[in-house]
């Protein structure tokens, strides 16, 4: 894969499994990966996402999901998919994963990767409350979404 | 409706948790409570017994909006306390890392937040199809703002350069001369933004309002100057305790806020251009015709109005204070930790936070008062509504519902700073 590509992990480092996306990215760290794959840890980067994905090729975006599968099941979601479930915009100052993607693909698509593929973390809603760490299934879910995402950067 | 109940269980559009709930008895209210259900985090407390110098860190994480205001505020109320002159090049650059955050904050409002209300659509992502230059414009706006406050804050969010007496770190000429070619192309935009804003229809409302803000006769005041009102208040911000009352009610975890006769203010965008519009910038009163909005106003939805007028002040004083600073000086500076109490107000985007803090010898503070733009607004937007829904009693309730709604994102609140906030219920009584 020699198209320009950046691997986005999204989440809260404090809600337990709704960090699993950041420490998938994480692993992928630790791993040595072709000079035109770029790594970023962007938390919630509301907005500020579409920066993130500007002038790329291809993007691949971690993050937790509520998907009603069980925990740790990685899954990949297909931005379609992930369009056609954005929910009511609740707080401009803290814009959804969904809603960024859509504006961006909307008002700046020429800017936006051709390819954008998701790859989402089945968590659960008793699993993402403040302080917790994130649980065995959620860690468990990192790890494979991590091996995913090398298989397909041919690492 | 004559008789009825509104609610709106979960109001949208805005930053924390609220809910509002109305009971309208033959075209009377009988009762209207705005809840704010956003869950208290106690900083005051915890924030007793941690150094001084962790202040300005601890408490921007307060916000992820505005950690620009909470930094400046925490660092001029500990430099009272420990009587610190700063450096008139530190004064012009927290003026310009002030009103970075004031184009960043007033972009996303006026376009995410307001426009989709009065150009009828449920979200900037309804909006983007039939707007799109607007959001773009919107977009660009923003990232102006984020990357002024980055070059100077070092990063975005919760930057890290501010500190007791200056910066540990500043910007060079040559950054800030790029910065500046951005802010003069990104003028005719902001201009743009108050022509738009003149062509939103906006309910009318007469009220007798009092409004609260920073006034300086030498600048626009954001970082300093006295706290003044329509209504005669003109006193030290640092004495801001003795004048501005604070008290809890039952049904929202925000305090309410009073003049010492117990009226409720407004304070915010709209209050700030009402009381110094002489020291706008010459661009930003053209905005201000622009916008068809005749300042000082009484009504709370011209709030979007003095929005705009403010980004485009913010960007043209922005340009005046880079060419001034030049290439900016490492300074020397140094202070001695004391025993005693400070206390500052500066404008964050949304109105005037104050901060207070005592400390022991050490400076390890020993009592903290924090109150941020929207509990002092809670109880004005009470207020307003009481004033607001009789005068729309002819609407269909969910026509009316959304009025209310709209009434209250015209403060921009974020009610996940002022708890110590929305859902709105109407209730009909036949």
């Amino acid at each position: 894969m020699l198209a320009k590509t950046v691997v986005i992990g999204c989440g809260s480092s404090l809600r337990g499994d709704d960090a699993v996306g950041l420490l998938a990215v994480e692993i992928l760290r630790k791993k040595a990966l072709p000079a035109n794959v770029q790594l970023v840890v962007a938390g919630l980067p509301g907005l500020g996402l579409l920066d993130l994905l500007a002038g790329y090729d291809t993007a691949l975006l971690i993050d937790a999901v509520l998907s009603g599968g069980p925990a740790g099941e990685v899954m990949e979601i297909d931005l379609a998919e992930l369009e056609s479930s954005a929910t009511r915009l609740v707080s401009a100052h803290d814009l959804a994963v969904p809603e960024v993607l859509a504006l961006g693909y909307l008002l700046k698509g020429e800017e936006m990767p051709q390819k954008l593929l998701i790859i989402g973390i089945s968590v659960e809603q008793g699993s993402l409350l403040p302080g917790q760490p994130p649980s065995a299934e959620g860690l468990a879910g990192a790890e494979l979404a991590a091996k995913l995402i090398a298989k397909k950067l041919d690492v | 409706m004559e008789s009825g109940r509104i609610k709106v269980d979960y109001l949208s559009r805005l930053e924390g948790e609220a809910a509002l709930d109305v009971t309208i008895q033959n075209g009377q209210i009988t009762d209207l409570q705005l809840n704010v259900f956003e869950p208290p985090r106690f900083f005051q407390s915890f924030l007793v017994g941690r150094k001084y110098y962790e202040l300005p860190e601890i408490t921007a994480r307060i916000c992820g909006i505005c950690p620009v205001s909470y930094q400046m505020t925490a660092l001029s109320a500990i430099e009272r306390a420990f009587a610190v002159q700063v450096s008139e090049q530190t004064r012009k650059l927290r003026k310009l890392y002030a009103l970075s955050q004031f184009i960043q904050s007033h972009a996303l409002h006026i376009y995410m937040l307001a426009a989709p209300d009065f150009l009828g659509y449920e979200s900037v992502i309804s909006m983007a199809s039939a707007y799109p230059e607007e959001v773009k414009r919107a977009l660009r706006l923003k990232r102006l703002g984020n990357d002024l406050t980055a070059l100077i804050g070092g990063r975005e969010v919760h930057p890290v350069t501010p500190q007791i007496g200056g910066f540990s770190d500043l910007p060079s000429g040559k950054s800030l001369q790029a910065i500046a070619k951005r802010l003069t192309a990104a003028m005719e935009e902001a201009m743009d933004t108050a022509r738009l804003i003149g062509q939103l229809a906006v309910p009318a409302l007469a009220w007798d309002l009092t409004y609260v803000a920073l006034s300086d006769p030498q600048e626009y005041a954001v970082n300093g100057g006295r706290l003044v009102s329509n209504k005669g208040l003109n006193i030290d911000p640092a004495d801001y305790r003795d004048y501005l009352q604070e008290r809890h009610i039952s049904h929202a975890n925000a305090l309410h806020s009073a003049m010492e006769n117990g009226s409720s203010f407004l304070v915010g965008p709209l209050a700030r251009v009402n009381l110094n519009f002489a020291q706008l910038s010459s661009r930003a009163k053209e905005a201000a015709a622009l916008t068809g909005v005749s300042f000082p106003s009484n009504n709370p939805f011209h709030s979007v109005a003095a929005r705009a007028v403010e980004l485009v002040h913010s960007i043209e004083e922005a340009l005046q204070i880079i060419e001034e600073l030049d290439e900016p000086r490492r300074e020397n500076g140094g202070y001695i930790v004391r025993a005693g109490c400070g206390a500052a107000i500066t404008e964050a985007p949304r109105g005037i936070l104050s901060h207070s803090y005592c400390f022991n010898e050490q400076g390890v503070v020993l009592a903290a008062d924090i109150v941020a733009p929207t509990s002092r607004n809670v109880h004005n937007i009470e207020e307003g509504l009481r004033l607001f829904i009789p005068q729309h009693l002819e609407l269909p309730e969910e026509d009316l519902r959304l009025k209310c709604e709209m009434f209250i994102r015209n403060y921009d609140p974020c009610f996940s700073c002022s708890v110590h906030f929305l859902k709105l219920k109407v209730h009909s009584k036949c």
